[in-house]
C-alpha cells in the first residue's frame, strides 16, 4: 500500500525539481523573489491546453508552446518589471510587492480567458507499467525520465557553456562579473528565460497528466519556493532534492493522513527545516538571518 | 436600500480594523503577513464556537477571541522572525494555508464548508443589538476606540522604536533594543485586534464559514494596507474605502459576471505593480514600500 504512494511521491517530486530548479536559478542570479513564476507557470499551461486541444495541434506543439511562452513571458517580466523597478531603487519588499503583483494580473489573466474549471490534455486511459507491483501509468515514467535527463543537462549548461558560467558568476558576485566584463544584464534576461522555460516544461507535463487550473499557480509558487529552502538557498542541488523531499513528504502524509490536507504537509516540511535545519538539509544554504 | 447602505458600512468598519490591525504589522514594523485573514479567521470561529457550541455569551466570547488570537500571533511570530523578508511572506502564507485547511476540515468543531450559524447578536446593557441600526452604532464605536488604541501606541515610545526598526533594524539593534521582542509585542497586538474584528464579524453575519478567510481575503486585506498608506492608520480607512468603492463601481461598467472577479484581481494585481513602480507609499502612507 505504501508502495503506491511512495511511487506517486517520486512522479510529484520529479515535476516539483523542475519547478523549483527554475525559480532557484532565478532567485540565485537575479536575487529576486520572483513569486510571479507560479502564474508564469500557469499561463504556459493554458498555452499548451490552447495549441494542443483547442487549436488540435497535438502534445509537441504544445509542449513546446508551454516552453515558449514560459521563457517569453520570464524574460519580458525582468526587461518590463523588475529592471524599472532596480532603476528606480526598490527595495527587496518592493520587489516582492510587484512580483505579486504581476502573479495577479496574470492569474486573473488565465481566469478571465479561461475559467476556473480544469482543463486537461489527455487522449483516453493512460497505459500502465508494472513497477515494484503497482501500476505505474507510462505517462508518469515519462515524467521521471524527462526530470531525470533535464537535471544533468542543466548542470552541464552551467558547468561547461560559456553562458553557464556567466550566470555562475552573477550569482555568485554580479559586481565582480559586471567589472569582469560580464553582461549582467543580459545574463539576467537570460537566467529569467531558462529558470521559466523550465517551470514550462513542467507544467507541459503537469497538464497532461491531472490538469491545469486556476488554483494551480499557489501551489507551483509555493512549492517551489519550499523546495529551495527546504534544500538549502542559493544550492542548485539542494532544490531538486528539497523538490523530491515534497513529493514524497506529500503523498505520505496523505498515506498516513488524508488527501484533503495538502498545503498543510508541504508547510510542515518548510517549518520542520527552518527550525531543525536552517541553512537546508545539505547545510550549504545561505544563512537564514542577516542582521 | 437603506439596509443595504447599512450593511456595506458596518462590513467597511470591521475591515477598517482588521486593515488597520495589519497596517501595525506591514506598515510599522515591516512585517509582510499574508496571514491575517486567517488571524480574522480564528477571532471569528473563537467568538462563534463559543456563542453556539459553549452557550457564552458574547462579552466573554469576544475578549477571549482577542486573548486566544494575539497569543497565537505572538506564538507563531517566534519562530518566523527568523527568517528573511522573502521567506517570512511564505512563511506566513503556510499559516494562511494551514489554518484555512484546519477552518474547512475540523467539521466537528468549525462545521467546515457548511457554515456555523446561529451565533446571536448579544444585548448591551439591557439593550438588545440584534437590529442592524445600534448593531452599527456599537460596531463604529469599538472600532473608534480601538482605532484611539492603535493611535496612541504608534505615537508612544514603543511605536517609536516600532519605526525606527522598519528604517533601520541594524541601527535598531545596535542601540540595544530587543528587536525581536518588539516584532512579537506588534505581531501579538495585530493579531489579537484581528481576532476582535473576527468576534464582530461572527455576530454581525451570525453565520460564517471558511470562505472569507481564505487566501484571498488575505491578499485583499494586504492590497488595502498598500494602497492606502503603509505606517498611516488613517492610510487603513483610505484603502479601504478604495477597494471597495472601486469593485462595487465595477459593476456598472458592464462586465460579464463570469469574468468578473477575474478582471477584479487582474486589476489588483496592476494597482499592485503601478503603485510600486511610481508610488510605493501608496496613497497617505508615511513609509515607503521597500
Amino acid at each position: 500500500m505504501i508502495t503506491q504512494f511512495l511511487l506517486n511521491g517520486i512522479v510529484a517530486g520529479a515535476i516539483y525539481v523542475l519547478m523549483a530548479l527554475g525559480f532557484a536559478l532565478i532567485y540565485n542570479t537575479a536575487r529576486i523573489f520572483h513569486l510571479a513564476h507560479g502564474a508564469i507557470a500557469l499561463l504556459s499551461g493554458y498555452a499548451m491546453f490552447l495549441v494542443a486541444v483547442r487549436l488540435g495541434l497535438g502534445l509537441l506543439p504544445g509542449g513546446l508552446a508551454a516552453v515558449l511562452t514560459a521563457a517569453v513571458v520570464g524574460a519580458a517580466s525582468e526587461l518590463l518589471l523588475y529592471r524599472p523597478l532596480r532603476r528606480r531603487g526598490a527595495g527587496p519588499n518592493a520587489f516582492v510587492v510587484a512580483s505579486f503583483g504581476l502573479f495577479l494580473v496574470l492569474q486573473g489573466l488565465c481566469g478571465a480567458l479561461f475559467g476556473t474549471d480544469l482543463k486537461v490534455v489527455r487522449s483516453g486511459v493512460l497505459p500502465t507499467v508494472d513497477v515494484l507491483g503497482q501500476p505505474v501509468a507510462q505517462l508518469h515514467l515519462w515524467i521521471v525520465a524527462v526530470c531525470l535527463v533535464a537535471y544533468p543537462l542543466l548542470q552541464l549548461f552551467l558547468q561547461r557553456t560559456r553562458y553557464g558560467r556567466q550566470i555562475r558568476a552573477v550569482a555568485n558576485n554580479p559586481n565582480l562579473a559586471l567589472v569582469l566584463g560580464v553582461d549582467v544584464e543580459r545574463v539576467r534576461v537570460l537566467v529569467f528565460a531558462l529558470g521559466s522555460a523550465l517551470a514550462g516544461l513542467a507544467m507541459a507535463l503537469i497538464v497532461t497528466d491531472i490538469g491545469v487550473s486556476v488554483s494551480s499557480a499557489w501551489t507551483i509558487i509555493l512549492v517551489a519556493s519550499i523546495a529551495v529552502t527546504v534544500g538549502g538557498v542559493g544550492y542548485l542541488p539542494g532544490a531538486a532534492v528539497g523538490g523530491l523531499i515534497i513529493g514524497l513528504a506529500q503523498n505520505l502524509w496523505a498515506w498516513q493522513f488524508s488527501g484533503n490536507w495538502p498545503n498543510t504537509a508541504t508547510f510542515l516540511v518548510l517549518f520542520v527545516i527552518l527550525l531543525l535545519m536552517p541553512r537546508g538539509v545539505f547545510g550549504r544554504g545561505i544563512a537564514r538571518r542577516e542582521a | 436600500m437603506e439596509s443595504y447602505v447599512i450593511y456595506v458600512l458596518t462590513l467597511a468598519a470591521i475591515f477598517v480594523l482588521l486593515v488597520a490591525s495589519l497596517n501595525l504589522l506591514l506598515g510599522f514594523a515591516n512585517l509582510f503577513s499574508l496571514a491575517h485573514a486567517a488571524y480574522f479567521g480564528v477571532g471569528a470561529y473563537v467568538a462563534g464556537v463559543s456563542v453556539v457550541s459553549l452557550g457564552v455569551s458574547f462579552w466573554v466570547a469576544a475578549p477571549l477571541a482577542l486573548v486566544l488570537t494575539g497569543l497565537l500571533g505572538a506564538l507563531l511570530a517566534i519562530p518566523l522572525l527568523r527568517l528573511r523578508d522573502d521567506y517570512f511572506i511564505i512563511a506566513t502564507l503556510g499559516i494562511q494555508f494551514i489554518l484555512f485547511e484546519v477552518f474547512y476540515n475540523w467539521v466537528p468543531v468549525t462545521r467546515g464548508p457548511f457554515g456555523l450559524d446561529g451565533i446571536r447578536r448579544p444585548a448591551l446593557f439591557g439593550f438588545s443589538l440584534a437590529q442592524d441600526g445600534p448593531f452599527f452604532a456599537f460596531t463604529v464605536a469599538v472600532v473608534a476606540l480601538l482605532f484611539v488604541v492603535m493611535w496612541r501606541l504608534t505615537n508612544s515610545p514603543v511605536g517609536r522604536i516600532l519605526k525606527s526598526i522598519r528604517e533601520d533594524e541594524l541601527m535598531t539593534r545596535l542601540l540595544g533594543k530587543p528587536v525581536e521582542a518588539y516584532k512579537v509585542l506588534i505581531s501579538a497586538v495585530g493579531a489579537a485586534l484581528a481576532g476582535v474584528a473576527g468576534a464582530l464579524y461572527a455576530v454581525f453575519l451570525t453565520t460564517i464559514d471558511p470562505s472569507s478567510f481564505d487566501v484571498q481575503t488575505s491578499v485583499l486585506l494586504f492590497l488595502m494596507v498598500v494602497v492606502g498608506g503603509p505606517g498611516n492608520l488613517w492610510g487603513s480607512i483610505a484603502g479601504t474605502v478604495v477597494l471597495t468603492v472601486i469593485p462595487e463601481a465595477l459593476r456598472f461598467v458592464g462586465i460579464p459576471s463570469q469574468t468578473a472577479p477575474h478582471i477584479r484581481v487582474m486589476l489588483y494585481g496592476l494597482i499592485l505593480i503601478l503603485l510600486m513602480l511610481y508610488r510605493r507609499q501608496g496613497l497617505i502612507g508615511e513609509h515607503q514600500v521597500g
